[in-house]
């Protein structure tokens, strides 16, 4: 009796031996600047940028995971593709010792909530009263849990609009809806050096970045540009196929004069906040209590915009105010209006966009059908369900804007 | 807005024309003083001419059919308002609203004098004054 367990222990110590024998071990244990292990590091060559780059900040307190493990199953529990997603962000860039006041101000953003967009639709539908007040439930979060679609107005926003907010899930959609959302890096991200093998993560953010969504509705990220959604016709023909430059949609474009910005360099972020795009930490209705840059923030103000944040791209030089711009920090003088023709008592009302302005796309007649016997995408549950929206309009034009009265102010007035 | 039925049929509809404010970010020189103060567009009647009638008096004739049975309604598709201040459209916020007539008239006048006296550098325009009388146009 005693031989067999002494040979069985023999042979549960060789077992034991050629197991630890054939486990796969790390040359050395991988140690961040902070002194945290990431045994992540003895396989993954993966270089983000400097700030956060893997021998500061390793892998897992990003990508989640198991940092103390080799083995790939095991290390890999709980990895999380995209830190930046809003469903994960508070552990991740929100955690206490990186961004932690970011991950509530973000959600409460617009472009979070797309709050303007759902309560307008739905007032314009006769879901809601007119009279526009705020209301907690018009919000993207709340349609992601919702477990069935309760109306027309929200069965529209899923299908057409559903895709332009910063809860969609980067990658999960087909086509150019894959390169949309993701949280942060719906701006944040851009592609890294081929050798890096990791994207980079950027406060520079790029137009393109913007302009994923803000292509639709006014246009503005292609006006801005100098392009100009036509009517579609894609012609003149070249070489026996359509002309016309296209975006990744599918929708053709053609060259007119750019903004006088974009064309000194400037980008989105050169004018519009860090509160304005992420959110101050407030929850509004509409894109008008958010945004507080003005013309005159810049031109014949000091950088202070109308909520009193100073536009950081504003500086003295000598006595002169001048702009530096965000992406290539080019230098620009800035100029005030005009004493006469801007300043003149019979223009007190005007905003400087109604005569500085010259164009805007304007989509006269929009005409939605919906036919139930056709499936389309809901792209905030990410399920094909019935009833297909189809878009037309009367027709478009790159016109001069047509002016009207908010309150005191003369203002540019479109259809939609 | 029409919604089909499940057999393809029109089940139900509605129809609602609004209008918006925005900054088209397309910022350039400024527009000429007759791109606003002659232009029956910029002040909200849509596509089409305006002439003047004499004493204080315009008429505009749309480019547009003034009623359309295909859109069903009854009303320039581009237009906001007419002359005598109807408003064809909804505006998106409460306080938005279109010219209102004497608005119209206020900045058509001031078109008037636009071909002898084109801009600022006029003294008659830097003074502005809207109870002058012009001595050789006769309102």
């Amino acid at each position: 009796m005693k031989r067999l367990v002494l040979l069985f222990g023999i042979g549960l110590l060789l077992v034991a031996l050629v197991k630890e024998g054939l486990r796969k071990r790390a040359s050395q244990v991988p140690v961040t600047t902070s002194g945290q292990v990431e045994m992540c590091l003895s396989c993954h060559q993966e270089r983000p940028e400097k700030v956060h780059s893997r021998e500061v900040i390793g892998c897992s307190p990003c990508h989640g995971g198991d940092p103390l493990r080799i083995d790939k199953h095991l290390a890999h529990r709980g990895l999380i593709k995209n830190p930046a997603d809003l469903r994960v962000v508070d552990y991740t860039c929100g955690a206490p010792s990186c961004h932690p006041e970011m991950p509530e101000r973000v959600k409460k953003s617009l472009m979070a909530t797309n709050r303007g967009i759902i309560n307008t639709l739905r007032r314009y539908w006769g879901e809601i009263p007119e009279n526009p007040r705020f209301r907690e439930e018009d919000d993207v979060a709340v349609l992601l849990n919702e477990k069935s679609v309760s109306s027309l107005a929200l069965d529209y926003f899923r299908k057409l609009c559903g895709s332009c907010h910063l809860w969609f899930e980067k990658g999960k959609f087909p086509d150019f809806l894959g390169e949309k959302g993701g949280g942060c890096v719906a701006c944040h991200l851009v592609p890294g050096p081929k050798e890096a093998k990791h994207p980079r993560l950027t406060r520079k953010i790029p137009i393109q970045n913007c302009v994923r969504c803000h292509n639709r509705s006014g246009r503005i990220g292609l006006t801005y540009q100098g392009l100009y959604e036509d009517e579609g016709y894609g012609t003149p023909y070249i070489e026996g196929d359509f002309g016309e430059p296209f975006l990744v949609d599918g929708r053709f474009v053609r060259e007119i004069p750019a903004d006088v910005h974009f064309k000194a360099g400037l980008v989105c972020i050169d004018c519009h906040l860090a509160e304005e795009t992420m959110g101050d930490g407030k929850a509004y209705t509409h894109f008008e209590e958010s945004v507080e840059i003005e013309c005159v923030t810049c031109h014949g103000g000091d950088g202070t915009t109308r909520k009193g944040r100073k536009v950081s791209g504003v500086k003295k030089q000598g006595n002169q105010l001048v702009f530096i711009t965000k992406i290539d920090a080019k230098v620009l003088p800035l100029k005030a209006p005009d004493a006469l023709k801007c300043r003149h008592k019979v223009h007190r009302r005007l905003s400087c966009q109604a005569c500085h302005a010259s164009r805007v796309p304007q989509c006269f007649g929009c005409h939605v059908r919906r036919d139930p016997r056709q499936t389309q995408l809901d792209k905030i549950s990410g399920q094909e369900t019935p009833g297909a929206w189809e878009e037309f309009r009367s027709y478009q034009r790159l016109e001069e804007p047509t002016l009207g009265l908010k309150g005191d102010k003369i203002v540019i007035l479109v259809p939609g | 807005m029409s919604i089909l039925s499940r057999e393809g049929e029109l089940k139900k509809k509605f129809q609602r024309l609004t209008w918006s404010f925005m900054d088209p970010h397309s910022t350039s020189k400024a527009r000429t003083c007759k791109d606003c103060h002659t232009s029956a567009k910029t002040l909200g009647l849509g596509y089409g001419i305006l002439s003047y009638q004499g004493d204080g008096r315009w008429l505009f004739r749309s480019a547009e059919k003034e009623k359309s049975s295909l859109l069903e309604i009854d009303f320039p598709l581009s237009a906001l308002t007419n002359l005598r201040g109807q408003r064809y459209v909804y505006l998106s916020r409460k306080d938005l609203r279109p010219f209102n007539p004497e608005e119209i008239k206020r900045i058509l006048r001031v078109g008037l004098c636009l071909d002898c006296h084109s801009d600022f550098s006029d003294p008659v325009m830097r003074n502005w004054n809207p109870q002058k009388i012009c001595p050789v146009f006769k309102e």
